[in-house]
């Protein structure tokens, strides 16, 4: 059945992005950042993110001087740029900035290490739960109470989960730069995403409409 | 007596078929319905039955439903 295939093609690429997921853990945990180990970079391309100095991402006080003359003049055409005759181009902010985390302490180490974890270890999270959601799928009996809490547990993992990782590592990047020599170049100011708690309330409403489903899946057992 | 502790109702399609000599895949290629289907109604698990699938049974087996189907009593 075309089905089939289509779901046995899910469940590998499912696994796929699992064991991605685990080398990315595995990459922060061992690497630079976290216990410092040195890990292969394969021929000087860092395929582990963990290999990269700590560092931490924020929003700069003052944009930063950029070699680009954009003075404009007016022409036949209207204003254009000086330079190139293009219509007229501005820079303007929000500018981000990283900063190099130099020599660590051991409690920014771990720190660091959770941050950078926290949204990989929920990815993973979601990709078990998805991978047990699909293989009923190729059993041939999707509506059980079985995934109906797994979809309950899915909207918990990704909308609370989600929310804390992503609140939890803008935290940290502010933390780790207002403990560094560059604090003041930067705002204390931080970015918190509520779009995972969309996604969970929308997998939430799919858990109601799918424990439906599961209701009238028992309700025409035996029906002929 | 009925497969299922919610109800009393026996399905006597087994005796009819054995009266007319017929088969369960011959019943089903006549109703359009699966023998797997048909094979849950005569063993007494099945737990509800549409009217049209009723209907077609009825229609080829010359019965109604009280012909096809009794309440044990409790």
């Amino acid at each position: 059945m075309r089905g089939r295939g289509l779901v046995t093609v899910t469940r590998w690429l499912i696994g796929v992005f699992m064991v991605i997921e685990v080398i990315i853990i595995a990459g922060f945990v061992l690497g630079a950042s976290g216990l410092g180990l040195n890990l292969p970079d394969f021929g000087g391309r860092l395929l582990w993110e963990g290999q990269e100095v700590m560092s931490a991402e924020g929003l700069l006080r003052v944009p930063p001087a950029v070699d680009i003359d954009l003075s404009t003049e007016t022409t036949s055409e209207g204003t254009r740029d000086a330079s190139t005759g293009l219509p007229p181009a501005e820079l303007t902010g929000p500018f981000t900035a990283r900063v190099s985390i130099w020599g660590p302490t051991a409690l920014e180490r771990i720190l660091f290490v959770i941050a950078r974890i926290a949204i990989p270890l929920v990815a993973l999270g979601v990709l078990w739960l998805l991978f047990g959601l699909v293989s009923s799928v190729k059993r041939g009996n999707p509506f059980t109470a079985e995934n109906s809490r797994r979809l309950w547990l899915l909207a918990l993992v990704v909308g609370i989960g989600g929310t804390v990782a992503n609140a939890y590592a803008g935290w940290l990047d502010s933390w780790l730069i207002s403990r560094s020599a560059a604090a003041p170049a930067f705002l204390n100011q931080g970015f918190v995403s509520f779009a995972p708690l969309l996604i969970g309330l929308l997998i939430a409403v799919l858990a109601v409409a799918w424990t439906r489903g599961v209701i009238l899946e028992e309700d025409t057992e035996g029906l002929v | 007596m009925g497969g299922d502790d919610l109800h009393r109702v026996t399905c006597h399609l087994e005796t009819i078929l054995d009266a007319r000599g017929m088969t369960l895949v011959e019943l089903s290629e006549m109703v359009d319905i699966t023998v797997a289907n048909l094979s849950v109604l005569k063993n007494d698990r099945a737990r509800a039955i549409r009217f049209s699938t009723l209907t077609a049974i009825c229609d080829a087996l010359e019965v109604q439903p009280g012909d096809l189907f009794t309440v044990a009593p409790v």
